[in-house]
């Protein structure tokens, strides 16, 4: 093997080739990872570094149509904790402080503290902590590594129950939530609006979530704050509620000591003045403040174990049939047709005899008789078999088409989720063949019975609706949107679905009509003295129990700034249970002392001759 | 050949200092001195985040001065005095190797270091070269003979004695070298591709059976559902199933012979016989030695072959290297301030991970620059092996090449997630001093043949 043996130089010059084909190799997956890669992994070796800890941001408030406060805020604290290098007996000992100070069972702490002490990560281990826990807190610090108790301000309903189902509630976000919301911004651990304007309004309501990014170690320390970001506190909306209309609706059906609904439109625009379903629940118990004790103790769990269904939202999800509300249709489709003259009469003897296929005894609500009347009468006294003999003569067609036009049967489209639809019959219903309409159905449809379903939401928009001669407006709650700042960000507009076009004199008649059925007919109990009331009660039969007691009503007539529906499940008359309700109601929207102002009674009783 | 002549002329006229000088391969020794500053640098950088990197760089600086002593004083003596106390040499490395298993420091289950206050000293790394000196003196000798199978004896059983040592520390990592050494020392003094396959089977079957026998180990469901997996893992130690699994593969090989007379294929009997006879001696040797392990070696074993064992994972460990190097990009992220190095997403990143450090913190420019000055040492190794004016010059700059190449090799595939975690370190770059200096202690054997390459 001397010097120039070339056997040894092919195998030097192999072992060379060899060399260098390694290093090829090699410092092409540098290039691969330094240039190709580079920019994935520089992110990942970012997100390594960094932590975020997000602060979040005080929710917007919610106000009334004045500005009265129906959502605020006020400071809580948060618990934080960070994972330190401690010893497992110091940490088993604070772990028992902790599970006894903040009320969680040790199983409850150890799976809150798994994924801190498992990712080295900080971790939220309690929101909304009373005051007096967190100084219990502060005062162990010492012996509580990696604990940090921080300010935040935190959602509450200073009027408790009023207007929950308005303002629904808050929750952490779900899953599926965050699919969805991610791409806005949301984060796993964020309260999100569940229902009502808290999640219609959720997106301006909830603010820019600050939150300070930390450079931590390998170990998941922070080492240092490497920026921070203020939250923005959400955007403040205005609601077309009015606190006082709110407060009378809620204590009218308080008083019922039933389950109910109320609602009030304004007429003239669809604004919504009260929204009250009973029973409701506290919001707060929602956004529970761990260490305070709520009031009659009601918890999340309680509230939706209730069986009387508290969070069930019945003025828009609660359909009931209408009873003698849909009376008001009738004559209007009665009135409109011109071949019913309002003069023409039918003797009530208290039941009214079908014949024919499917043929039997209807009844009127009175057992002894209307007697004669005419359709005005009819209206005034819900007389049934007045409007059994109308109907059968008029057909169920033109009822229905005008229910249609009045929004009947299908959601009014406000704003919150899970409106209902209700329904209205008609020949379409049968088309399969199998069963045809009936002169029954006729009959039943005429008193707003069998299959006929109206939410309290649609039953104040017909009364709207009648009360501004056919305007059919989007009930709205919102008034207007302002940043913190005070300055307008959005303005609610109202807006007109459709117009029923009916005549001037079928307009006045109703208006008469219903002013009379509150005047001497079936709604005395909601006669205002000084204010021309217009209203119209009904009576849902209800296969369950009790009645179901409506009443639609608007006021003043002629120049209406009211409508107002009142539903009372099982409250047996429209007359007795629901009037009142609404009577409050008109008080708190009319201002209207309970005594009579000077110089209305003339008003009234002229008015009443006026339309004869 | 003129410019020779010419040198020589002008060699005759100078001091021999100024011959030195002259021969001196410089370009080597930059290299070298370029890369220990570089690794100084990412020392000291990678150090920061344990609070005293001046003690690290310190200890390192220390180190490459005792280094550069070493490889001056290599370099000025001739080499080819090694070559005439061969048992002398290998009573050495054998003792130093026997003595730390006797009276060495522990750390991490390993009894691998002699400690004298704050130094500590590991003997493998000294020995590593007097077994490259030790195949370079026998393999010259024997230059004629390397034709030869049985020539392969003694230089294998050199190596076996030092595995064995290193073995009984146990250290794994450490032994990997002396296979691709024995192999590129044999190859370049003319011995024959089929017998180096011998020795090549030989290994493999002995890592597989190792390999094999963890992985079942870890595998339980495997084993009880089925007798014949069982029975390999059983037979992957010295027992009853182990002469079963013998007399199997005895069968398997008698088997094929018979099969490929049948078929007419004239291979010698002997072919087969040999390849039985490697393949039971692989495996016996590495039964044996599972056998020999004590409880806590064999767990450091298991780590070693099947690092996902590791508790903090060794994929992330490998994802983390990853990260570190291509978060560098191209120009890195300036010296001292990678992130994943300084908040300690790397581990080890003081030795085996020093790369990353630097890829992380200097970039892809730099990180190819650093491997273009490891190409340029193994290229001049190679050449230094090419121009030597003996066997022995050549035989020992080829193993000197051989080792770094495949420490560098295996310590960058290993950061760039090409190869296992095997814990080699990086020569030059990676903290410590015993190898520090012995990669020091190397580059002086490796001046010194360049020096006298024309010396007769």
């Amino acid at each position: 093997m001397s010097i120039g043996n070339s056997d040894f130089e092919t195998r030097l010059t192999n072992l060379t080739v060899i060399l260098a084909c390694g290093f090829g190799l090699l410092l092409a997956r540098l290039f691969y990872l330094q240039v190709v890669r580079g920019e994935t992994l520089r992110t990942i070796a970012e997100s390594n570094r960094t932590s975020l800890i997000s602060e979040r941001a005080p929710r917007g408030l919610i106000l009334d149509r004045d500005g009265r406060v129906l959502a605020d805020r006020r400071p809580t604290f948060v618990v934080l904790f960070t994972p330190l290098d401690v010893e497992r007996e110091v940490l088993d000992k604070a772990k028992m402080k902790l599970s006894s100070i903040l009320g969680f069972t040790p199983e409850e702490l150890a799976e809150k503290l798994r994924p801190a002490l498992k990712r080295a990560s900080l971790v939220r281990l309690a929101d909304r902590v009373s005051r007096p826990v967190a100084f219990a807190l502060a005062e162990q610090l010492p012996s509580l590594p990696g604990i940090t108790v921080a300010n935040e301000m935190q959602r509450r309903y200073p009027n408790g129950n009023l207007a929950c189902h308005a303002l629904g509630y808050l929750g952490q976000i779900s899953r599926r939530e965050y699919e969805r919301l991610r791409a806005q911004g949301y984060q796993p651990d964020w309260l999100i609006g569940k229902a009502g304007l808290e999640k219609v309004f959720d997106n301006v309501l909830r603010g820019e979530y600050g939150g300070m990014r930390m450079e931590v170690d390998a170990a998941g320390r922070s080492i240092k704050i490497i920026d921070r970001k203020e939250p923005l506190a959400g955007y403040q909306v205005r609601t077309t509620l009015d606190l006082d209309i709110q407060s009378a609706a809620e204590a009218g059906l308080a008083g019922a000591g039933k389950a109910g609904a109320v609602v009030a439109l304004d007429p003239r625009n669809g604004d919504i003045l009260a929204f009250a379903s009973a029973p409701g629940y506290d919001p707060n118990a929602f956004v529970h403040v761990r260490g305070e004790e709520l009031e009659d103790e009601e918890s999340v769990g309680k509230i939706v174990n209730r069986p009387d269904l508290p969070l069930f939202n019945r003025a828009i999800q609660g359909l009931y049939a209408p009873g003698s509300v849909f009376k008001i249709v009738d004559a209007a489709a009665a009135l409109e047709s011109r071949r019913i003259p309002p003069e023409e009469s039918y003797f009530c003897p208290g039941y009214f005899w079908l014949g024919g296929p499917g043929g039997k005894k209807f009844l009127c609500w009175k057992k002894e008789g209307h007697g004669r009347m005419g359709l005005k009468d009819g209206l005034i006294h819900s007389c049934n078999v007045y409007f059994y003999n109308m109907s059968l003569k008029l057909g169920p067609d033109p009822i229905e088409s005008l229910a249609g036009k009045f929004g009947l049967g299908r959601p009014t489209g406000v704003g919150i989720p899970g409106e209902k639809a209700g329904f209205v019959p008609g020949r379409k219903m049968f088309t399969d063949g199998r069963r045809r309409w009936f002169d029954g159905d006729t009959l039943n449809m005429a008193i707003g019975q069998g299959t006929v379903l109206f939410s309290p939401m649609q039953a104040a928009q017909l009364a709207a609706a009648v009360a501004s001669r056919g305007k059919i407006y989007r009930p709205n709650f919102l008034k207007d949107i302002r940043n913190p700042s005070g300055e307008l960000v959005q303005r609610g507009v109202p807006e007109l679905l459709g117009q029923v076009r009916m005549s001037p004199d079928t307009w006045d008649f109703l208006d008469a009509a219903l002013i009379e059925v509150v005047e001497r007919g079936t709604a005395q109990n909601c006669r205002i003295p000084g204010v021309r009331v217009a209203g119209k009660t009904g009576t849902a039969q209800n296969p369950h129990g009790d009645d179901h007691a409506w009443f639609v009503a608007y006021a003043p007539a002629g120049d209406p700034v009211i409508a107002v529906c009142v539903l009372v499940e099982h409250g047996k008359h429209g007359s007795s249970a629901a009037a009142p309700i609404a009577r409050k109601v008109l008080l708190a929207a009319l201002g209207s002392p309970e005594s009579p102002a000077p110089g209305a009674a003339p008003l009234s009783a002229g008015s009443g001759e006026e339309q004869e | 050949m003129t410019g020779i002549v010419v040198d020589r002329a002008a060699e005759s006229k100078d001091s021999p200092l100024q011959r030195f000088a002259r021969h001196f391969d410089w370009v080597l020794f930059g290299d070298v001195v370029l890369l220990c500053g570089i690794g100084l640098v990412m020392v000291y950088s990678a150090s920061l985040r344990f609070g005293n990197p001046e003690v690290y760089f310190g200890k390192q600086l220390t180190a490459f001065l005792i280094g550069m002593a070493a490889l001056f004083v290599l370099a000025t003596v001739n080499y080819q005095v090694f070559s005439q106390y061969p048992k002398f040499l290998f009573f050495i490395s054998v003792s130093i190797l026997a003595l730390v298993l006797a009276a060495g420091t522990s750390y991490r289950g390993t009894r691998a270091w002699f400690t004298a206050g704050p130094f500590s000293f590991q003997p493998s790394e000294i020995s590593k070269l007097l077994v490259i000196l030790l195949l370079g003196i026998w393999c010259s000798r024997n230059i004629k003979e390397m034709r030869h199978l049985k020539s392969l004896a003694v230089p294998f059983f050199i190596v076996l004695c030092h595995i064995i040592l290193i073995l009984l520390q146990p250290d794994f990592g450490s032994i990997l070298v002396y296979m691709p050494v024995l192999l590129a020392v044999l190859y370049a003094a003319g011995a024959r591709l089929a017998h180096l396959s011998v020795l090549l089977l030989y290994g493999l079957v002995a890592a597989a059976v190792l390999l094999a026998h963890t992985a079942l180990s870890l595998s339980a469901r495997l084993m009880q559902g089925s007798e014949f997996w069982a029975m390999i893992y059983h037979g992957t130690e010295i027992s009853k199933e182990f002469l079963i699994v013998q007399a199997v593969l005895g069968g398997i090989v008698l088997f094929s012979w018979w099969l490929s007379r049948q078929l007419r294929f004239r291979v010698p009997g002997i072919y087969f016989l040999s390849f039985f006879l490697i393949v039971a001696a692989g495996w016996s040797s590495a039964s044996l030695f599972l056998n020999s392990l004590k409880e806590y070696q064999r767990k450091r074993l298991d780590v070693f072959l099947m690092p996902s064992l590791d508790p903090s994972g060794a994929g992330y460990h490998v994802i983390q290297s990853e990260v570190a190097l291509g978060s560098g990009r191209i120009f890195g992220k300036g010296l001292f301030s990678g992130t994943q190095s300084q908040l300690g997403f790397l581990p080890e990143q003081h030795t085996d991970f020093i790369f990353s450090v630097l890829g992380e913190e200097l970039g892809f420019v730099f990180s190819a620059f650093v491997m273009l000055l490891y190409l340029v040492l193994l290229l001049r190794a190679v050449r230094i092996a090419g121009d030597s004016r003996d066997h022995f010059g050549s035989l020992v700059a080829i193993g000197i090449a051989v080792m770094f190449a495949f420490y560098i090799f295996m310590n960058l595939a290993m950061v760039m997630g090409l190869a296992p975690i095997t814990g080699l370190p990086l020569p030059f770059l990676s903290y410590g001093g015993s190898a520090m200096i012995s990669s020091l202690a190397a580059v002086g054997l490796l001046l010194s043949i360049h020096v006298r390459r024309f010396t007769h």
